[in-house]
């Protein structure tokens, strides 16, 4: 299988939204577009899934043009949402079945993600009623309860339970190419982790995987190739190792117990943070680097952490499109 | 188009269950089941005994020519059973509408439509919507009929029931001079169903230009705007009708609804001319469903100010939406993210 994403291009007017878009995914694994708000890609996701007419470029998967219909796709949308006034199990089933899977079916995965996601008890009567921990009631009491239980709506759930919900339905085909718009956003740590933990399983499972995110550090843990977009247009585009790699090991950390600043004046690199003898520099490479440490013990300076690294996704995000937005 | 259609059979299905679902829907089919079941039981333990004259509530007023012509059902007899059809169709019609609009722009507003968009086209989405709203709107319409003519046949055998004829005929509403019967059932459901495509499909339309909850009255009045002109224009125009005006009023689409089966019950025109009505309204819905099919895909996702109709019909012509076509929210950068 493999995704093929071939000059994608839209503008509405005059102005242009999505500019010659292209990228390929010729295995399982995750993809991720980045860019500034308003930079193309949502835009570039409904045209992928065919929400949005295309001006120009196509779509492949396995050859094919992409077709919701042909391809088992599970979508969580960054504009998301339920409708707030129906049962959510009556919303699950029919996103369900609307995805071709049957009723029965639905209901075996339903309860498997409800518990994955900690979502019992919005969903069924038995977990509503453990979750007012039973274990004082009696088997009536539990039994009249159980008859009582009303099926949450989704207006009577906070946002994390909601995008939780959202989740499933993304998830409820268990789909074989599954697009992910901002994930995260808006989770508390241990739902973030909840989440992080699902999205690494379907990763396990070979599945393919497009996800847009602001969230730099959840990308880097995710994600195996890059698209930088920036004013509609790609700015950057590879494996985000090889990316990292043509950088060079220029972010230096450093800790001293002594006060280091001069030494790392005197070679000649740029100090960028300074705390308790705490360093975070840019060299110019591994020589300068050598030559700060080297400075550093013939001083007697007591090193603690010496940490040579590639630039973050974040600091190389900032500085492709950090870069266009201050020319 | 059959790929626009996949996934209408499921939201119609969703959608008619949770029109079940809801109470006061129920409520309201129930009390207009009770309603239909009780009036003739109830009226005849008031008026079952009594003679005709004293259920006599109306006084037909007629020209010496209207008299010396006999045989012919008088002005406001006309008028009145006019009238009545016409409030029956636009309340049919006010309420779908409404509805179909409310659940559109719910669903925009919600944030599900790009969810649903992966598993159903924008098409499917409206269709199955209205469809299922028909169904919920339909179904009360004959139950109730069917309830009423069952009481009245159940009455019938326990009570005396006659009181109902002999209104009727005090009203100059004479089975010899109506053309009442299946036939006039048929024009009249068919009719119906068709003044619902038209204006449900125009509601679709204009709930689909909305982008929050605030537009909904706006998008509903200019729906239910047009139902009312089509009624007005009814009412007045049967008053005046005759000759090449009846015909006007029977093939104009948006006023046929509400003409179409009182012309064919009075004898004005026959079965012809309510097929050409019926052929010109349903080129009118299959006018208004191929605008649908080429601007709903690029409505359903859009978030700028409300869009007028003159500028969907624009959309239809093949103008996308645009800065120009957008105004001012998308002159600040469009509808793109």
């Amino acid at each position: 299988m493999s995704l093929i994403v071939s000059h994608l291009h839209k503008t509405y007017g005059e102005k242009t939204v999505v500019e010659d878009l292209s990228f390929e995914m010729k295995e399982p694994g995750v993809y991720a577009l980045l860019g500034t708000n308003g930079a193309g890609k949502t835009t570039s996701i409904r045209m992928m899934l065919g929400m949005l007419a295309k001006d120009g470029g196509e779509v492949l998967w396995n050859g094919g043009p992409l077709q919701t219909e042909t391809c088992n796709v599970g979508y969580l949308a960054e504009e998301r949402g339920l409708y707030p006034k129906y049962s959510l199990m009556d919303q699950l089933l029919y996103f369900a079945r609307l995805r071709g899977v049957p009723q029965a079916e639905a209901k075996e995965r339903l309860r498997y993600w409800a518990k994955r996601l900690e979502a019992e008890e919005y969903l069924y009567a038995d977990a509503a009623r453990a979750a007012e921990n039973p274990e004082e009631e009696s088997n009536k009491k539990r039994r009249k309860k159980a008859r009582a239980f009303k099926p949450k709506l989704a207006d009577q759930l906070s946002k994390g339970n909601q995008q939780k919900i959202q989740f499933m339905i993304a998830l409820i085909s268990d789909p074989e190419l599954i697009i992910l718009d901002e994930p995260l956003s808006g989770l508390d740590p241990v739902n973030t982790d909840l989440f992080k933990g699902i999205i690494r399983d379907e990763i396990s499972k070979g599945k393919y995987l497009i996800m847009s995110s602001h969230q730099m550090a959840t990308v880097e843990e995710f994600c195996s190739d890059i698209t930088i977009l920036d004013r509609s247009r790609a700015v950057l585009q590879g494996n985000l190792n090889d990316i990292k790699k043509s950088y060079g090991r220029v972010n230096l950390h450093l800790k001293t117990e002594k006060d280091a600043a001069p030494y790392i004046a005197a070679c000649g690199a740029q100090l960028l943070t300074e705390k308790e003898c705490e360093y975070q520099i840019r060299v110019s490479g591994e020589a300068q680097a050598n030559q700060l440490l080297g400075a550093l013990i013939t001083a007697g300076v007591p090193v603690i952490t010496f940490d040579l690294r590639e630039p973050s996704l974040h600091e190389i995000f900032v500085e492709k499109v950090g870069d266009r937005h201050g020319e | 188009m059959g790929n626009r259609l996949t996934g209408a059979g499921m939201v119609y299905r969703f959608t008619l269950q949770q029109i079940m679902k809801s109470k006061s829907n129920r409520a309201v089919f129930g009390i207009l089941l009770a309603a239909a079941a009780l009036t003739i039981p109830v009226a005849g333990l008031f008026l079952g005994s009594r003679g005709g004259g004293e259920v006599s509530s109306y006084v037909d007023v007629s020209t010496v020519e209207e008299y010396l012509n006999g045989g012919r059902v008088g002005f406001d007899t006309r008028y009145g059973i006019q009238y009545g059809y016409s409030i029956v169709a636009m309340i049919i019609c006010v309420f779908s509408v409404t509805y179909i609009v409310r659940t559109i722009v719910e669903e925009k507003v919600s944030r599900l439509v790009e969810t649903l968009m992966v598993s159903v086209r924008p098409m499917a989405l409206v269709l199955g919507k209205i469809l299922a709203v028909m169904t919920f709107m339909f179904t009360m319409l004959l139950a109730v009929l069917g309830v009423f003519a069952l009481s009245y046949v159940i009455s019938g055998r326990l009570m005396d029931v006659s009181f109902v004829s002999r209104l009727l005929a005090s009203m100059g509403i004479s089975m010899d001079l109506l053309h009442l019967g299946p036939g006039a059932l048929l024009v009249t459901l068919v009719s119906l169903v068709m003044a619902y495509c038209f204006f449900s499909l125009l509601a679709g339309l204009a709930g689909a230009g909305c982008a929050n909850m605030d537009e909904i009255e706006s998008a509903n009045m200019s729906a239910m705007m047009t139902i009312l002109a089509g009624y007005l224009v009814s009412c007045v125009g049967f008053g005046l009708s005759g000759g090449p005006l009846t015909m006007v009023l029977a093939i104009c689409p948006v006023v046929s609804a509400f003409t179409v089966p009182a012309f064919y019950v009075f004898g004005d025109i026959g079965m012809g001319a309510v097929a050409v009505s019926w052929l010109v309204e349903l080129v009118c819905v299959l006018m208004l469903l191929v605008l649908s099919a080429r601007v709903y895909d690029q409505l359903i996702l859009y978030r700028g100010s409300r869009l007028k109709f003159r500028k969907i019909l624009a959309m239809g012509k093949g103008h996308g939406i645009t800065a120009e076509s957008t105004g001012k929210r998308s002159r600040k950068g469009g509808t793109a993210k």
